[in-house]
């Protein structure tokens, strides 16, 4: 792995940067380069690529942050950008009634990578067009009522180099590869969609092209069209106020991604107030809220292999951690970064603070918000359950600004009765609170039915800051949900 | 030539992008041509100054600028894309759209790029707000909004944008558009972690600033307002939704008037053009070229074709679909049937991005006069579609909702989920009135509403 930038560049900015009167400055450049491939009903309709890269430097001034950044790199611009740097922390530092103090952390020089057998930037364009056409094409059962079948490639570099006035060297190069395919029926006012292996352009990974090779488009296409084709035959899914639902996976990841933004500490302390909003989970409820019941274990992971949220170090420069939120059941952690973890009085950040290119400041961002899995297998938890529902693949979701009000909507439903699927249900729908909805959790299924799933989608900050997490989870049962909301 | 777009960059405090930018542009269309290609390029300068604040200070501050470029080639039904920042690297930019042209199978649709048309040129540009000024604004609004409350956080965001954009093809198009604006936000939380009274107000601007004091003042007061809180059943409500709650809503109408949904079926458009599908009381214009009423305003839209205010929504007739060159090409067999609604790049869609809705005679006060038992709703938060289809959405209310009584506001109620179609809220007959004081937002310049029924599904901000 070699980095683009020029260290003298990097070592000049540095500089520039603390000839200011400045508390703590570093300098960070980020290049994304990134590939996208859509083919629709067989034709290509998406092939493009994109490069950017340019160098933002950070100053605290004063007890308040400063940041400009540019994509035009040479020492006339770094003047510049030191200078609007300087000046933009000199402002805020006329706000703030409380200076920022950073949380200690080790100096680090470290040059590291995802791990990949094969680069997903340089397979020849053709072979992966080619796999989309032919999955695009399998997914075609010849029936006039499906109206799209979709099969998508994305993947891209995220090539960080930050160097601190503290010392720390970091190169750092993040592969992320995905893909999925689904189909589109259509039947009169009646609109189904189903997706493999995950909604919204599949699944994602840390990974190198093997990935992408691993999910099989071709022979997973046509379950996609079959299920979409069902879907509009299928009844719809009844309202229900105290039904018993396993959820699987696909769907089970967007509940831990949307009650994950609740273990934010930058939420939980306000600093999100404007816009993402804040957090039930307040900071003197650590150690006192039970968020579930004792079979609910959640981490906030960044070293999970192939996580969408892995990586080695934050765009801090802190060392990525496994970090316990929810340790059964009850809340004793937070997600944290180096300006909010002292507000705790911790010493250490948890290592969460990513940003979405050199011209963003680093926020806190999810990791990998894992559930750990129990000693049920799937098998089991279906033949035990007599009256109830299986949900999976999110279709739609949303929450409130305190994480605690939630409804969330699925490709596709099953019923369950007396311990067997007994047919497809179609806009499966649920909602809940979020305590007492995982305080509802009777059953974790075990390690071999936990499976990694990918958000690259998620949005926080303004400017407005597209981030990727992961999440994983088993199939897990949950009792009295009310379920079937959006029902005419 | 009445206005000259590149007069909006200030050249001394971010430096002169232009000789680069026109370098780059001509250097990657003379490069597409001597290759035999057809080509659309555009050179893309972005300055954004944002500042956040939190816990009553400023916590985040940014000064960005970028210059970038993107190619798309053709040829013989093929396609594809590039875009960079590396903007001393054209070759490879060149190189990796080549590559990409070169693997892609021929689309049987694509039509190329679409031919020129010439249009009139408008100053689109905003006051500017410094960097100083935006921290005075900070500071003008905590102290604001301690005069209400001394122990309110505020939090916010005061932010200034300026976009330029050149785009050229080998079609002859050759077009420059450039535009500014700048957003203000305030939020106020009162009261202790358990128990909180929440408070937001906020506005996008172009010409004359807001108060940001009497932002501050009014977001104090709905905290404090909702400090305390009346519960209410999930149910059918008459409701009086205010402009920041109905941008919400607006948002969902504009972008599910896509081209694709409206031709797959997906979309609360499909198979009604023509339609009466709202109520006659509702009006939307688009209204790109239109800088004193709406903030998405642009001369051309991402493929270089002028942009055109029209009425897309008339009486609550639906009246309009937008298409880029590739969709229009696709569904209705014609490359310049386009709109001037393509959000740019590469088959990138369209979209009506700058609505404005007709404004009634009545301000809020005069409609919430008018309901003896219902709900005001001062915004909506987390919107999602349930079901494109019907125009089925939730979310939930944030920041002030109110019980109406007898004409009054009656005291804050706990915030609700709601489960509704924003083509059922809008139906004929459902639509009381529209309101005469209209806000300005990102992508829709809205007054209030006042609805007969609006549906909650659930509470929300409760544990239990």
């Amino acid at each position: 792995m070699s980095s683009i930038i020029d260290e003298d560049i990097m070592a000049y900015a540095l500089e520039k940067g603390q000839s200011y009167a400045v508390q703590y400055v570093d300098v960070k450049w980020m290049s994304r380069d990134s590939r996208s491939l859509n083919v629709k009903n067989g034709d290509l309709e998406g092939n493009s690529q994109s490069k950017s890269q340019g160098i933002g430097i950070k100053m605290l001034v004063d007890g308040g942050y400063g940041f400009a950044a540019s994509n035009i790199i040479s020492r006339e611009s770094i003047d510049k950008i030191a200078n609007r740097a300087f000046k933009v922390a000199r402002a805020s530092g006329r706000t703030m009634k409380r200076p920022i103090t950073l949380a200690e952390e080790p100096v680090h020089v470290d040059r590291v990578q995802t791990p990949i057998r094969k680069d997903p930037l340089t397979q020849p364009l053709e072979e992966t067009i080619s796999i989309l056409v032919d999955a695009s094409k399998a997914a075609d059962l010849d029936d006039p009522r499906i109206k799209a079948r979709n099969a998508v490639f994305s993947a891209w570099t995220d090539h960080m180099v930050l160097w601190t006035s503290e010392g720390t060297r970091i190169d750092q190069k993040i592969y992320v590869t995905g893909g999925g395919v689904d189909t589109l029926a259509v039947q009169g006012s009646n609109v189904e969609r189903r997706s493999y292996p995950a909604s919204f352009r599949g699944n994602f990974a840390t990974a190198g092209y093997e990935y992408f090779e691993e999910i099989d488009l071709v022979s997973i296409a046509p379950k996609a069209t079959t299920e979409a084709l069902q879907l509009l035959e299928a009844p719809h899914c009844p309202p229900r106020n105290d039904a018993t639902v396993i959820i699987k996976p696909s769907q089970l990841m967007l509940q831990l991604h949307e009650n994950g933004h609740g273990f934010e500490m930058d939420r939980a302390y306000d600093y999100e107030a404007a816009f993402a909003g804040t957090s039930f989970m307040k900071p003197h409820l650590v150690d006192e809220l039970m968020f579930g019941n004792e079979l609910i274990t959640i981490y906030g992971d960044a070293t999970h292999p192939r996580g969408l949220g892995t990586f080695y170090y934050d765009h801090e420069g802190v060392q990525a951690q496994k970090t316990t939120l929810v340790d059964e059941g009850r809340l004793v952690g937070y997600l944290s970064s180096r300006e909010t973890a002292p507000l705790k009085g911790w010493e250490r950040s948890s290592g969460s603070a990513r940003s979405l290119n050199y011209a963003r400041m680093p926020l806190i961002r999810m990791t990998n918000i894992n559930l750990k899995p129990g000693d049920w297998s799937y098998d089991e938890m279906v033949e035990d359950t007599k009256d109830g529902y299986i949900f999976d693949t999110n279709v739609s979701w949303s929450i409130d600004d305190l994480r605690l009000s939630f409804q969330f909507g699925m490709e596709i439903g099953w019923r369950v009765e007396n311990g067997e699927i007994t047919g497809l249900i179609k806009k499966p729908s649920y909602t809940g609170i979020t305590p007492q909805f995982w305080n509802s959790a009777d059953a974790v299924a075990d390690e071999k039915s936990f499976q990694m799933y990918g958000t690259p989608n998620c949005g926080k900050g303004e400017p407005g800051q597209v981030m990727y997490t992961g999440h994983g989870a088993s199939p897990t049962r949950f009792r009295n949900v009310r379920i079937g909301v959006v029902q005419e | 030539m009445s206005w000259d777009p590149r007069s909006i960059i200030d050249l001394g405090e971010f430096g002169d992008p232009f000789p680069t930018l026109d370098t780059g542009v001509e250097k990657l269309l003379y490069m597409a041509r001597e290759k035999g290609y057809e080509a659309q390029v555009s050179g893309n300068v972005r300055l954004e100054g944002v500042t956040r604040f939190a816990v009553s200070q400023v916590t985040q501050h940014h000064d960005l600028s970028t210059l970038s470029f993107s190619l798309v080639l053709y040829k013989d039904g093929r396609r594809a894309s590039a875009n960079t920042t590396l903007v001393d690297d054209l070759v490879g930019l060149m190189k990796q759209a080549e590559d990409g042209l070169n693997s892609s199978p021929p689309n049987k649709f694509d039509q190329g790029f679409p031919s020129p048309r010439q249009s009139e040129l408008i100053d689109l540009s905003a006051k500017v707000w410094t960097t100083d000024e935006r921290a005075d604004s900070v500071i003008a609004s905590v102290n604001a909004a301690e005069e209400i409350n001394p122990d309110v956080i505020v939090a916010g965001t005061s932010s200034t944008v300026t976009t330029f954009s050149r785009i050229l093809n080998t079609e002859g198009t050759d077009v420059e558009s450039s535009s500014s604006g700048n957003y203000f936000k305030v939020n106020a939380i009162v009261g202790p972690p358990e128990s909180r009274g929440y408070g937001q107000e906020e506005t996008q601007w172009r010409y004359d600033a807001p108060s940001f004091e009497t932002f501050a003042r009014e977001a104090t007061r709905t905290a404090v307002d909702t400090l305390t809180l009346k519960n209410f059943k999930p149910g059918e409500y008459e409701v009086v939704l205010g402009p920041r709650a109905v941008t919400d809503l607006m948002n969902f109408v504009q972008f599910g008037t896509g081209p694709v949904g409206f031709h797959e079926g997906t979309s609360f458009t499909s198979d009604r053009l023509g339609d009466q599908i709202f109520d006659e009381k509702i009006s939307l214009h688009d209204l790109p070229r239109s800088p004193s009423k709406a903030f998405f305003t642009r001369l051309f839209d991402g493929e270089g074709v002028p942009t055109q205010d029209r009425v897309f929504v008339h009486k609550g007739s639906l009246e309009f679909i937008p298409y880029d060159s590739f969709t229009a090409a696709k569904y209705l067999g014609d490359k310049n049937e386009a709109t001037g609604n393509a959000g740019g790049g590469f088959f990138g869609g369209a979209f009506l991005g700058s609505a404005v809705m007709e404004s009634g005679v009545k301000s809020v006060r005069e409609q919430i006069a008018e309901v003896g038992d219902g709900l005001y709703v001062k915004s909506f938060w987390y919107n999602r579609f349930t079901d494109r289809r019907r125009g089925g959405l939730t979310g939930l209310t944030r920041n002030g909702l109110y019980h109406i009584k007898d004409g009054e506001l009656a005291g804050a109620v706990r915030n609700l989920r709601y489960t509704e179609s924003f083509v059922r809220a809008l139906e004929p007959g459902n639509v009381i009135s529209v309101g005469k004081d209209s806000r300005m937002f990102m992508f829709n310049t809205v007054p209030s509403l006042h609805l007969g029924r609006y549906r909650f599904s659930s509470v929300a901000h409760s544990m239990e």
